[in-house]
């Protein structure tokens, strides 16, 4: 009688109901190490002005709801269900939602945390839209391959190596964008005889570097925005604005 | 004389935007913007007003609520093309629009629908607009005499009520969302005695966290992973042939126009349950008044009229408790709020006195962003149905880089970014279990405020409670939190299931008596 999709929910709250429970109980102890009704900074305290008393009340009230959440979940079987799935993990984890998932959620987070507090904005936009566009538009794991796990080791190598526009700014730069034409390059090859691939892989070539194109100068000359870091195509954009400048 | 003058400054608002070139050009440009963003699925218009928001930034005021508000008005428009021509939503608001929609598509009457829409959309937008105009000056002024009472149960209640009406699952899950909302307001000094609440030593965090990036996050990274993750491919659209603005058939519903739009209203108004939920609950109303209801999902006109009509008063709506009160009606007015803020603009019952024009101004831009809608819907339809052969592989991730520019860019800051991911990815998480989003940023938005005056009605009242038991606003506000809570108790809802059953059986006990004599 159980509907299979409800127990499976139900399972997730039962999950989510501790991690809830977790979070909530760490608020309140955070909190009570707030001021409440002793002086801080000069000012003696009571208890309804102390900065506690808003987040003890949310967090009292979260714990209320993890609780009842949890209750909910062990009584419509999400324990159980969670308790029976646990050898199943391996499936679970092998899924193929849920590799999509943690490809997508790894190339924005790559993107985010490596690549633009590092490079050139242009290049890792550049980066970011060929990894992100070309695999999902023609949509076959085999194209997937050359492109999510080297950004990621990209990425990273980014990250460790830390931008100091002294002295390794246009090599950071340099390597981001070199890895890129060649995973582009590769994607190019492996669809060179499937009309239809190589069309695909055109259109979302075409759109990994003119997004950027129209972007960053809207940013930076039309809204007069800096863009995060500003790198070798950037300069040379604002070379070529400068020189239409004394043109005009 | 005040009628009058209000007037005055309503017709040259009017006349100085179109006056001027760039505010047209901006306008017409905005709005079809506009359509395409809710025309393209996966695309909202809460995600348009947000990008939007980091475009107009350095806009003033006018010219930027120009913008926004014609993108907003747009957008919920908009989502109504590919319901009718392809059977998928281009917002969620536009769901109900497709269930008649599509069929009269597939009769080869796919102009006539969408030209119903239009119609019936700038309608709901002007009527949703007079609802504006009439209610928010009774508001403001009641809520002048608002104190801290008021205020703090206003945030709580906005909070409750959004929860419980947004969430597909059980309902303690929206008041989950909140309640991670009023979690996350808490980050940084507290604005009475600057004490830093955790913030672990990060002076980045400092300030509170920033809301539009914490909006952007929460808005636009689910849209993406979702739309991704599930390849999403769409079919090929029906035909258009010819659009007109379907007058007749608009007079024939005009009960239908106005139940629905009164409905749109009234959803809208109510914080954070928007558009969507307009759209079909107003469906669902003209189906079960209808004369022949068999008709509806077979391509019924006024299911059609009912939906985009309800969908488009909505904005009105869900404007009225975001100037006076300064609390949003749907999840785009949470971001339009956040976009006035950046504009150093504080909406709330003060705003009669600091900005007295400002209600004016929005109706008249209204008026205009409606009328460019109608415009660009009536002649550029042919156009904007092109937009949909662009693959969602290809805009979404171009979406992506503009949330994470356009975050950034409000406020220089990486630490932005850093923000932003994670809150889209637990937005995404919480979204697949059926927690519903805008109590959540409903939370972020009415976090402080419900915090500061929660403490400072404590402090006139000296710790005590009572203060709250004594003011009229605040007893009903109390009333209707306890009431709303106490309607979700399982306990509750038994009894009141057999209340109604056993009415229901002396019901037809006495059909049944009647029957027999």
């Amino acid at each position: 009688m159980t509907d299979p999709q409800l127990t499976k929910k139900r399972r997730a709250d039962f999950f989510t109901s501790i991690l809830l429970l977790v979070l909530s109980v760490a608020m309140l102890a955070e909190t009570l190490t707030f001021p409440m009704a002793d002086s801080y900074g000069g000012v003696s305290n009571v208890w309804y002005v102390s900065p506690a008393l808003f987040p003890l009340l949310v967090s009292g009230l979260l714990i209320v709801m993890a609780l009842m959440l949890m209750v909910r979940a062990i009584r419509d079987g999400g324990m159980a269900e969670a308790i029976k799935g646990l050898p199943k993990t391996g499936q679970f984890l092998a899924s193929e939602n849920l590799h999509r998932l943690v490809v997508l959620i790894g190339i924005i987070a790559a993107f985010v945390y490596g690549l633009v507090p590092n490079i050139d904005f242009w290049i890792a936009a550049f980066a970011f839209l060929t990894v992100l566009i070309t695999p999902f538009y023609i949509d076959d794991s085999r194209i997937l391959r050359p492109l999510f796990g080297p950004f990621i080791i990209v990425s990273i190598i980014v990250f460790a190596v830390g931008r100091d526009p002294q002295t390794n700014g246009a090599i950071l730069d340099g390597f981001v964008l070199a890895a890129a034409i060649i995973q582009n390059l590769i994607v190019a090859l492996m669809s060179r005889n499937n009309a239809l691939y190589f069309k695909k892989w055109r259109i979302s070539m075409l759109s990994a570097v003119v997004t950027p194109l129209v972007l960053v100068p809207s940013f930076k000359f039309g809204l007069l925005v800096p863009l995060p870091v500003e790198g070798i195509v950037i300069d040379a954009m604002a070379n070529v604005a400068r020189v239409i400048g004394q043109l005009g | 004389m005040n009628f009058l003058s209000d007037f005055g400054v309503f017709g040259q608002t009017i006349l100085s935007m179109l006056s001027d070139p760039l505010t047209v050009v901006l306008l017409m440009g905005s709005s079809f913007l506009g359509i395409v963003f809710g025309a393209l699925p996966g695309l909202t218009a809460t995600l348009g007003v947000a990008l939007l928001t980091t475009l107009t930034y350095s806009m003033n005021l006018e010219t930027a609520l120009v913008s926004l508000i014609s993108m907003y008005v747009g957008a919920v428009y908009g989502g109504s093309y590919p319901s009718i021509l392809i059977n998928i939503p281009g917002t969620a608001a536009a769901a109900a629009t497709a269930m008649d929609g599509y069929p009269m598509a597939r009769r080869g009457e796919g102009g006539r629908a969408l030209g119903l829409t239009t119609t019936a959309s700038f309608i709901g937008t002007i009527v949703g607009m007079l609802a504006l105009v009439a209610f928010a000056p009774l508001i403001s002024d009641a809520a002048l005499q608002f104190t801290s009472y008021e205020f703090f149960l206003l945030a709580f209640f906005g909070i409750i009520i959004s929860g419980t009406l947004t969430s597909k699952d059980l309902v303690y899950k929206g008041w989950i969302a909140g309640l991670l909302g009023l979690a996350l307001a808490c980050i940084g000094r507290d604005r009475l005695q600057f004490f830093p609440r955790f913030t672990f030593d990060q002076s980045q965090l400092d300030g509170g966290i920033e809301v539009v990036p914490v909006l952007i996050g929460a808005f636009a990274l689910p849209q993406i992973i979702k739309t991704l993750r599930d390849r999403m491919s769409l079919g090929k659209p029906q035909d258009i042939k010819r659009m007109l603005p379907e007058f007749g058939a608009i007079v024939r519903n005009f009960k239908n126009i106005v139940r629905s739009a009164l409905l749109g209203i009234g959803i809208g108004a109510v914080p954070g349950v928007g558009e969507d939920i307009a759209g079909w609950v107003s469906y669902g109303t003209a189906k079960n008044s209808h004369s022949n209801p068999e008709n509806f999902g077979k391509g019924e006109p006024a299911g059609i009229i009912a939906s985009e009509t309800a969908n488009n008063a909505c904005i009105g709506g869900a404007l009225i408790p975001l100037v006076t009160l300064g609390i949003p009606g749907s999840p785009p007015a949470v971001m339009l709020l956040g976009a006035l803020m950046l504009h150093g603009l504080t909406p709330g019952p003060m705003i009669s006195i600091t900005n007295p024009n400002f209600l004016v101004q929005l109706t008249a831009i209204m008026v205009l962003a409606s009328l460019a809608m109608w415009i660009n819907g009536m002649f550029l339809a042919k156009h904007v149905v092109k937009v949909l052969r662009v693959p969602a592989s290809v805009f979404l991730p171009i979406v992506a880089v503009m949330s994470v520019i356009g975050s950034y860019a409000l406020g220089l800051s990486i630490f932005n970014l850093y923000l932003m991911v994670p809150v889209g990815i637990v937005a995404y998480l919480l979204g697949e279990m059926d927690y519903p989003i805008s109590p959540l940023v409903i939370g972020v938005i009415l976090g402080p405020m419900a915090d500061e005056n929660l403490r400072r009605a404590l402090m006139v009242s000296e710790g005590s409670v009572a203060g709250f038991f004594e003011r009229p606003v605040a007893v009903i506000l109390i009333i209707a939190i306890v009431l709303t809570i106490l309607s979700q108790l399982p306990a509750w809802q038994r009894a009141k299931g057999k209340i109604w059953a056993k009415l229901a059986r002396r019901r037809t006990d006495a059909v049944e008596a009647g029957g027999g004599k």
